[in-house]
């Protein structure tokens, strides 16, 4: 038996549960990671800065002046930071990379990036905690099958699964899709197949900045107050699922995301909640040493053969 | 073979049927003087070459000659230092995407399929820029893929890919064709069966341009030749011209060595 005695199967369901949202409230924001990383190149470490900006924007428009309804403040949100990861990517990232595709350069843009923003957001915002407007009902538990959820939570899944199937569609269906998928796959043969690279790469930072959008309001509301600080430490988290599934892969984002939303629940019945980021990554590790290309391998081909 | 002077067709007005050709000749690719690389490198120097509709037109030259420069070059993926390029008399901006929407398309030599998408999907890209040819067209001109169009076509094998890549070239309806050693890695019978498909193609109006690495396939099939070294014209001339160049076996075991 892995499990100290004294838990019981009630325990086990909760946290399984849990996991299980946390993967959701995780699987978005890696999606848009991993496709900002597959299309643009970029591994965004300011992407958590995206999900603070989002949801200090659903606080503003929730909370502080508008009030809005929540399914509106949380779409007004992720459209606001979708403009402005389009125009980060549009006037900064974009040119950059056209100057300087290296990897190396690329990262560190990012890290400034995240800088610069975090600490715009002390300035404007503060340091202290925000708390965001939550649908009535909210907190009002049911039992579904074994586990123990909240109605938040069940709208956390809902979203999750919504953006999906959205994002499925787009990548399979559409014509944007396709070319963007074909950017991730080969973007040097995408150029010279005279796809509008700079277009695709533009809707990609708006599309995926609405990814983190939704994400970031999704966080603030499952962390019941928040700080400038909520996305430093997600991204890391979204990081280790992207790296999990397999980088560039879209599935494999999803797949990560519910790998570590499970292991960063569960593992605290094992080695007790102050060691669950530590368990994560050590799976991390662990996967990289035996499937260092990620579980569903990755395609990123074209910047990491670069690096 | 179709003239390049277009202006004497014009005048002629020729009763015979050829007066579709009468406006402006499609598909006429005109290099002129071309020095390119990479970075500050220069690799060709002054590097001419005419391709014309209707007609398959093949560099050949041995190893880093800059045979794939001078095809990068004019799609703008080599660096161009001088010199320009021109399209029926028109000059053109070298980047991918408007010669694609004029007419251009190019085969790399290397990863030139989107190996994670399906076949289906690979030809789709092909007409997103232009493109009237359809589906059926083609499949038509390739049987093999319409078998395998939900494979990804990172599945295919060799001679499957190339015709997976000239199909998606095709698919933008080209008036020129660039195709960078399309026959590479292919065993003899794949080879010569894929030059059959550019004679045809070339047959019903196309301009081609070929880079190939056999000799004797290039000068069988070709209408005109041009032989570099070193990264500059050699010598050129209609297959038959060439292969009774003395210097032609010459050249290629000089280099070699």
């Amino acid at each position: 038996m892995l499990f100290t005695g004294h838990v019981t199967w009630d325990q086990f369901f909760l946290l399984l549960g849990t996991g299980i949202v946390d993967g959701a409230i995780l699987a978005p924001a890696c999606l848009g990671f991993s496709l900002q990383f597959g299309i643009t190149n970029y591994v965004n470490f300011a992407y958590g800065e995206a999900m603070t900006f989002s949801a200090f924007m659903a606080w503003v428009f929730g909370v502080e002046k508008f009030h809005l309804g929540f399914v509106q403040y949380v779409l007004v949100a992720g459209l606001i930071t979708a403009l402005g990861s389009l125009l980060i990517g549009a006037l900064i990232y974009t040119p950059f990379y056209n100057r300087r595709p290296q990897l190396l350069y690329l990262l560190v843009l990012t890290f400034a990036t995240a800088l610069i923003l975090a600490a715009l957001y002390v300035i404007i915002w503060g340091e202290a905690p925000h708390v965001l407007a939550y649908p009535d009902g909210a907190s009002n538990t049911h039992y579904i099958g074994p586990f123990l959820v909240t109605n938040i939570e069940l709208i956390f899944i809902a979203i999750s699964v919504l953006i999906l199937a959205g994002i499925y569609a787009l990548l399979k269906y559409t014509t944007l899709g396709k070319i963007m998928r074909a950017m991730s796959d080969d973007r040097s043969l995408a150029t010279v197949c005279g796809l509008p690279i700079n277009l695709v790469s533009n809707a990609t930072w708006f599309i995926t900045g609405f990814l983190g959008g939704i994400a970031g309001v999704v966080l603030g509301l499952h962390s019941y107050g928040f700080d400038t600080t909520l996305g430093d430490g997600f991204v890391y988290l979204v990081f280790a699922a992207v790296i999990i599934g397999g980088i560039g892969r879209s599935l494999g984002a999803v797949v990560g995301a519910l790998i570590i939303g499970l292991v960063f629940e569960l593992s605290s019945l094992i080695v007790g909640s102050a060691l669950t980021p530590v368990a994560v990554f050590a799976v991390l590790v662990l996967i990289m040493l035996f499937r260092p290309e990620g579980l569903l391998g990755s395609t990123g081909r074209s910047a990491f053969s670069r690096a | 073979m179709a003239s390049s002077d277009a202006g004497k067709l014009q005048d002629g007005s020729s009763p015979d049927g050829s007066a579709k050709m009468a406006g402006k000749e499609r598909g006429l690719l005109v290099v002129d003087k071309i020095t390119a690389g990479y970075r500050s490198q220069p690799i060709i120097f002054d590097i001419s070459a005419t391709f014309k509709p209707g007609s398959i037109t093949t560099v050949i030259g041995p190893n880093g000659a800059g045979k794939s420069t001078l095809f990068k070059a004019v799609f703008g993926v080599a660096r161009t230092f001088s010199g320009t390029v021109t399209l029926d008399g028109e000059p053109m901006s070298l980047k991918p995407r408007d010669l694609v929407r004029k007419g251009v398309a190019y085969v790399p030599q290397l990863r030139n399929i989107f190996s994670t998408m399906t076949v289906r999907e690979n030809l789709e890209i092909g007409h997103f820029v232009r493109g009237k040819s359809s589906f059926d067209h083609v499949i038509k001109l390739f049987p093999d893929l319409g078998l395998v169009l939900g494979k990804h076509a990172g599945k295919l094998s060799g001679g499957q890919r190339n015709m997976l890549a000239i199909g998606r070239a095709l698919m933008s309806d080209p008036v020129v064709l660039l195709l960078d050693e399309s026959t590479g890695g292919l065993s003899p019978l794949l080879a010569a069966n894929l030059w059959g498909h550019l004679v045809a193609l070339a047959r019903s109006g196309v301009c081609i341009g070929v880079i190939e690495q056999n000799v004797q396939l290039a000068l069988k099939n070709s209408d005109y030749v041009y032989l570099l070294t070193g990264g500059r014209n050699t010598t050129e001339g209609t297959p038959t011209e060439l292969a009774e160049h003395q210097d032609l076996a010459q050249v290629f075991l000089e280099t070699r060595t």
